[in-house]
């Protein structure tokens, strides 16, 4: 069932080809240009749903998209940027519509929390802490995944989820909070032999 | 200081996520392949089917316009046939150069109002010349204003030839005008000619008076088709009474339309393809239809949809826009439904319905206000069963539904209308056949075929399914009164 990533680096010239190739709807560069990317994005779209099945839907949703809009990226920047910018998209629009989350994604409004200073190092490995963020509430999970990692701003935020911005402010707070004792305890545990080394 | 320490948190985290790679399963590239691969399709049969429809409009419109043309021309020359035997037919007692040049005038005409034959104008003007040049006293004045009047004729000509609008004829009128202004100028200066005539002639002053009148009638009564009509008619000249019935044929006729037949769901024409594809792929811990997944974590399969009876109704206006094509207009009430199995009641809210033991059939209706618009092409030449293709398309607008939607885990069916599409496109097509044509109320019958080739539903247990009817149509047009 596990399979090996392979990172397959590219050039400059190979991308232009695989782009021009995908274009004229070759499917062979299709299938390269997905097997490219298909793994770093289906870890966005783990971070932002609560299962491997959601995840693996919201990618599919999200590379019809890219295939799609091909012709709209006009190769001036970072392909990988611009469909991971498409999947987290592709994520927040599964999200507001899947009943599964539409309910969850409800953001209260909030006192304003001030964001602690605690600082720990992240010992964990890329997966565990990706699992961590997923038991986050699905509000806090979503704010936390577009500020701390995709860093957009909260102003930016707020619009993308019409909301204040003061409640994105006081919803990574705690989500923030929250994560640090998570992680404390985690690595606590570790630490302790209780989970083990995986 | 303390926010760049939280930005380090921040870094740490961005920097160990972005490192997060999982392989996704083989299922993901075989949809997203299949999905794209239908995209293009889709995007290949949008592109046929409305070049299609582009083709049958731009054909009908041809069609209508060339029939309206060939009316008008035939019109103008049944006019002008009847106008140059009536003058034919009368008797003057004038000498035979002055009839010949008085009905050479006439045919010079008669050519300009056709504004056909350009050559046939050429050789009647040089006609004319020799006819007036023939005699060596007309002076340079007079030459010159015949041949400005043949020049403007020729001008005339060339417009009216160019001139094929649906505005014809208000062009004629103005024509007719012109040709009149024309036609007195002539008349006004024929006497000029007639008087040098008169120098050799005995008569003259007869000979002017029966001239101006032989110019001013040919002219006149030729040039003015709706004037000749009036006495063609009390000369019982049948082709007006043609062209009278055939106009009558084109007046728009009111009637009702009634279809019934299946209504059909799928991915694709006919309904083919109908499975809930993107729920077996959403939902991989699965046990069947109704089945729950293992680990506590219970997701279902929706159960599927069936096609089931659909109908339309409505009114409509046809017009005949040639002698073997006709469009029509309407507005109709349509309605399709799908049946699929649900559990029982939730009891939370109407339309509600659980996932487990799904053994009670709902009915999905669906209700529509559609405008379709229809070009019909008679088959066969015979006039007692008028045999008709037809194609057209039809916009439509759901106006309410009582359809389930379906979520996986936990498994129950709610009613979400908003996940609808509620514009919809569609493309028709069937052949009729008309019963009792010659009677009162013609009765037309065929089966029909629509597709509708808008999506259904962007999300939800709808998602990129089509609408498909099939069917019997049935016409009754009403008597005009």
């Amino acid at each position: 069932m596990n399979k090996t990533v392979v990172n397959v680096p590219m050039h400059q010239m190979e991308y232009n080809q695989l782009l021009k190739d995908c274009l004229k709807l070759k499917p062979e560069a299709q299938r390269m240009l997905y097997e490219h990317f298909a793994p770093s994005m289906l870890g966005v779209c783990f971070r932002y749903t609560k299962s491997m099945s959601d995840a693996e839907e919201v990618l599919q949703e999200g590379f019809v998209k890219v295939f799609t809009r091909l012709k709209q990226f006009k190769g001036e920047g970072d392909l990988g940027a611009w469909i991971r910018k498409i999947m987290v998209n592709t994520a927040l629009n599964y999200l507001k519509t899947n009943q599964k989350y539409r309910y969850d994604l409800s953001f209260d409004e909030m006192p304003l929390h001030l964001v602690s200073t605690d600082n720990p190092v992240v010992n964990l490995q890329t997966k565990e802490l990706a699992e961590l963020i997923r038991q986050l509430p699905t509000g806090f999970q979503t704010i936390f995944n577009l500020y701390a990692v995709e860093g957009y701003k909260h102003a930016e935020i707020a619009s993308i989820l019409g909301i204040s911005e003061g409640t994105s402010r006081s919803q990574y707070a705690r989500a923030r909070i929250l994560l640090i004792e998570w992680i404390e305890k985690f690595s606590l545990k570790e630490k302790n032999g209780q989970y083990g080394t995986k | 200081m303390a926010n760049m320490e939280q930005n380090n948190f921040e870094k740490n985290v961005q920097q160990k996520l972005d490192e997060l790679k999982i392989p996704p399963s083989d299922s993901v590239w075989a949809n997203i392949e299949k999905r794209i691969g239908k995209k293009h399709k889709d995007r290949r049969v949008f592109f046929i089917l409305f070049f299609l429809i582009l083709f049958l409009l731009s054909g009908g419109y041809w069609l209508f316009n060339s029939t309206k043309n060939n009316q008008q021309n035939q019109k103008v020359s049944n006019a002008i046939e009847a106008g140059s035997k009536s003058t034919n037919n009368r008797d003057f007692s004038l000498n035979k150069s002055v009839i010949s040049s008085a009905n050479n005038s006439g045919k010079l005409d008669s050519a300009t109002v056709i504004a056909k034959k350009s050559k046939t104008a050429e050789t009647q003007q040089s006609t004319f010349f020799r006819d007036e040049s023939g005699n060596n006293r007309i002076n340079k004045k007079q030459r010159k204003s015949v041949k400005e009047y043949v020049f403007k004729s020729k001008e005339r000509i060339v417009n009216s030839s160019k001139n094929k609008s649906s505005d014809s004829k208000q062009a004629n009128n103005e024509e007719n005008k012109i040709v009149l202004n024309n036609a007195s100028n002539l008349s006004v200066k024929k006497p000029g000619i007639s008087e040098i005539e008169s120098k050799n002639e005995k008569n003259a002053d007869s000979i002017n008076t029966v001239q101006n009148k032989i110019a001013g009638d040919s002219l006149l009564n030729q040039l003015k088709p709706e004037k000749i009509a009036k006495g063609m008619v009390s000369k019982n000249d049948s082709s007006l009474k043609k062209h009278t019935e055939k106009k009558q044929k084109h007046h728009w006729a009111f009637g009702v339309t009634f279809s019934g037949g299946a209504s059909l769901i799928g991915e694709s024409f006919l309904g083919v393809n109908n499975n809930n594809s993107s729920y077996s792929q959403s939902s991989p811990i699965t046990a069947g239809s109704g089945g729950i997944g293992n680990g506590g974590n219970p997701y279902y399969n929706p159960s599927p949809i069936n096609n089931s009876f659909a109908f339309m109704g409505g009114v409509f206006i046809e017009k005949n826009i040639s002698p073997k094509s006709k469009m029509s207009l309407g507005i109709s009430y349509k309605y399709f439904s799908l049946i699929n199995k649900v559990g029982a009641p939730t009891g939370l809210a109407s339309y509600q319905f659980n996932a487990v033991n799904n053994t009670n059939s709902y009915r999905n209706n669906f209700h529509y206000l559609e405008m379709p618009v229809l070009v019909k092409f008679q088959l066969n030449k015979g006039k007692t069963l008028p045999l008709y293709w037809q194609a057209g398309i039809n916009i439509s607008q759901l106006i309410s539904s009582n359809a389930l939607q379906f979520k996986s885990n936990p498994g129950a069916y709610y009613n979400d209308n908003s996940l609808f599409n509620k514009t919809q496109f569609g493309l028709n097509t069937g052949i009729s056949a008309t019963l009792f044509s010659k009677q009162k109320v013609p009765v037309t019958i065929g089966p029909y075929f629509y597709y509708d080739a808008s999506k259904l539903a962007g999300k939800g247990l709808y998602q990129n399914k089509h609408f498909s009817f099939i069917g019997i149509r049935t016409e009754i047009l009403f008597p005009k009164k």
